[in-house]
């Protein structure tokens, strides 16, 4: 591809592009200006918000190696197979996607008032637990990683595989040994993507796991909390390092070359 | 140079509400913006129904935790009325310079809210610290009721937060949470206990010290001072808002028999 030669076709597209490229920009250099490092460092030695990163990053881990697991087999069932009801399972899945962030909390919250729920909640307590906001960061992270890995198996060519069963592996011995380290850029983009995804979760962690400082308060959250109680300055201190989070992991997906 | 179609048709599709604001103008009078308690919504929605209908002014609502409010008006710097569950938001609102006119229209007392019928027999404050109780409480910075149990456990405060089950920015989600059963307890206002299906109130002379006025103060950046001054009024009057809040399960100010608990605010 080269640099295209300027004309108006190429201009009016810049122009859109540009616009919202210079609308994100624009919202950063805000609140970049607005807080001052003093501000940040502030930030950074409370206990609270200390504990807020801790946890932020420790559940986003969990949620993007979790959202994997689901996100492998849910990918590769629907880029490789046809089933009837195949499309309905399309829809279900899409739910997480259509769903308002808040309900999908208060779903959650419903869910484990039953009798189904409960007893798994005897088991591992969730409602208001850190178990609880990997829950909810996973539902919607894992919507994410299955539309990834779906489209990494979709692009990878069958016969790899087809050769490996010709030359008498298994059906697992073959996704194992061929069809996985093949989609390796895939499954790090889908983990990815889980992980930014999650770090900015906030409705349905308010919702299922509360706002508990020191307990379930999560980065999302400690903005929510330091903007009620009037602190703009480390609420803003608190999303530019969520950006600063962000942009690293995305710069990491666009290094592993394949498209989120 | 001729324009691509396209571009006809996305300036045709941005100017359109250009031409639609201009019937707006000949709408009644401006709608008030209201930021309220989110404990309050309820009686305060039905306050301003009959409002516009006595006046014909439409009144908007943005409900919240009172210390969320008062951050969302700093930084918009526009609105007309705050709403505030507590006096200490009043009084910061007034000190850093965003609030005029302060009314106070009701008293608040926090209790504590549980399944009706008392399930876990709760009996009073103490029970709260009950390792076995699962409570819910709405964080102090955000909602005015988590300050007043932050004031009723005073140097116990830190031990009753580590021990909350869970805690949330505004006084009727936690409500909700005790609807729904996730919690067994939490400290609501008295009000609020009628008005949530299945809740009964538990009252505490802890709590009832930390009773509270609700109060409506005018915004500095009101364009509409007068009608919001109005509107403050007619929520106080008892014989308007005033008796919808008291059929509601509230105690007008009129009827309260401590004197006015904070000097401050006399000016």
């Amino acid at each position: 591809m080269k640099f295209p030669r300027f004309s108006r076709f190429w201009g009016c597209l810049a122009g859109f592009t540009g616009g919202y490229v210079l609308l994100i920009l624009g919202m950063l250099v805000a609140m970049a200006l607005y807080a001052t490092p003093s501000h940040i460092l502030q930030a950074l030695r409370s206990r609270e918000i200390q504990h807020a990163i801790q946890l932020s990053l420790i559940t986003c881990s969990i949620t993007s190696i979790l959202s994997l697991f689901i996100a492998i087999p849910s990918g590769y069932i629907l880029a490789r197979t046809k089933f009837p009801g195949k499309s309905w399972i399309e829809a279900i899945l899409d739910i997480p996607f259509v769903l308002p962030p808040m309900v999908i909390g208060l779903s959650l919250l419903i869910f484990f008032q039953t009798s189904v729920g409960q007893l798994i909640e005897s088991v591992l307590p969730l409602t208001y637990t850190v178990y609880g906001v990997v829950l909810a960061q996973l539902v919607i992270g894992a919507a994410f990683a299955i539309r990834t890995m779906r489209g990494t198996f979709e692009h990878l060519s069958e016969r790899p595989e087809s050769v490996a069963l010709t030359l008498g592996c298994s059906r697992a011995k073959a996704f194992c040994l061929v069809t996985l380290p093949a989609a390796r850029r895939g499954m790090f983009a889908a983990a990815s993507v889980a992980w930014a995804r999650s770090l900015g979760e906030f409705g349905p962690i308010l919702v299922f796991a509360g706002a508990t400082r020191m307990k379930t308060e999560v980065l999302p959250t400690t903005v929510w909390l330091e903007l009620s109680s009037g602190n703009l300055e480390a609420a803003i201190s608190v999303s530019l390092l969520m950006v600063v989070f962000a942009v690293l992991v995305l710069v990491a997906v666009r290094r592993a070359g394949e498209r989120v | 140079m001729s324009l691509p179609p396209y571009l006809f048709l996305l300036l045709f599709v941005m100017l359109s509400p250009a031409g639609c604001k201009k019937d707006a103008k000949h709408q009644g009078p401006a709608a008030l913006t209201v930021y309220c308690a989110a404990g309050l919504r309820k009686p305060l929605e039905s306050v301003a129904a009959a409002f516009q209908k006595e006046y014909g002014i439409e009144v908007q609502f943005q409900f919240g935790g009172s210390g969320t409010l008062l951050s969302q008006i700093k930084i918009s710097r526009s609105g007309d009325l705050f709403i505030a569950a507590d006096d200490s938001s009043i009084e910061l609102a007034r000190k850093s310079g965003v609030a005029q006119d302060v009314i106070p229209f009701v008293t608040q007392t926090p209790v504590i809210g549980v399944k009706a019928g008392n399930p876990k027999s709760v009996k009073g404050f103490a029970d709260l610290f009950d390792p076995a109780l699962r409570v819910a409480l709405a964080n102090p910075e955000a909602a005015s009721v988590g300050k007043s149990v932050r004031n009723a456990a005073s140097n116990r405060w830190e031990e009753l937060a580590n021990k909350t089950t869970v805690m949330k920015p505004t006084v009727t989600e936690i409500a909700a949470d005790l609807s729904l059963g996730a919690v067994d307890a939490a400290v609501i206002w008295e009000a609020m206990a009628t008005q949530f299906s299945g809740i009964e109130a538990i009252y505490a002379p802890e709590l009832d010290a930390q009773q509270e006025r609700a109060s409506a103060a005018v915004l500095s950046a009101s364009s509409h001072a007068a009608d919001a001054l109005k509107f403050a009024r007619f929520l106080a009057d008892p014989k308007k808002g005033g008796a919808i809040l008291a059929s509601a399960g509230y105690k007008l100010l009129s009827e309260d028999h401590r004197s006015s608990k904070n000097s401050s605010l006399r000016d």
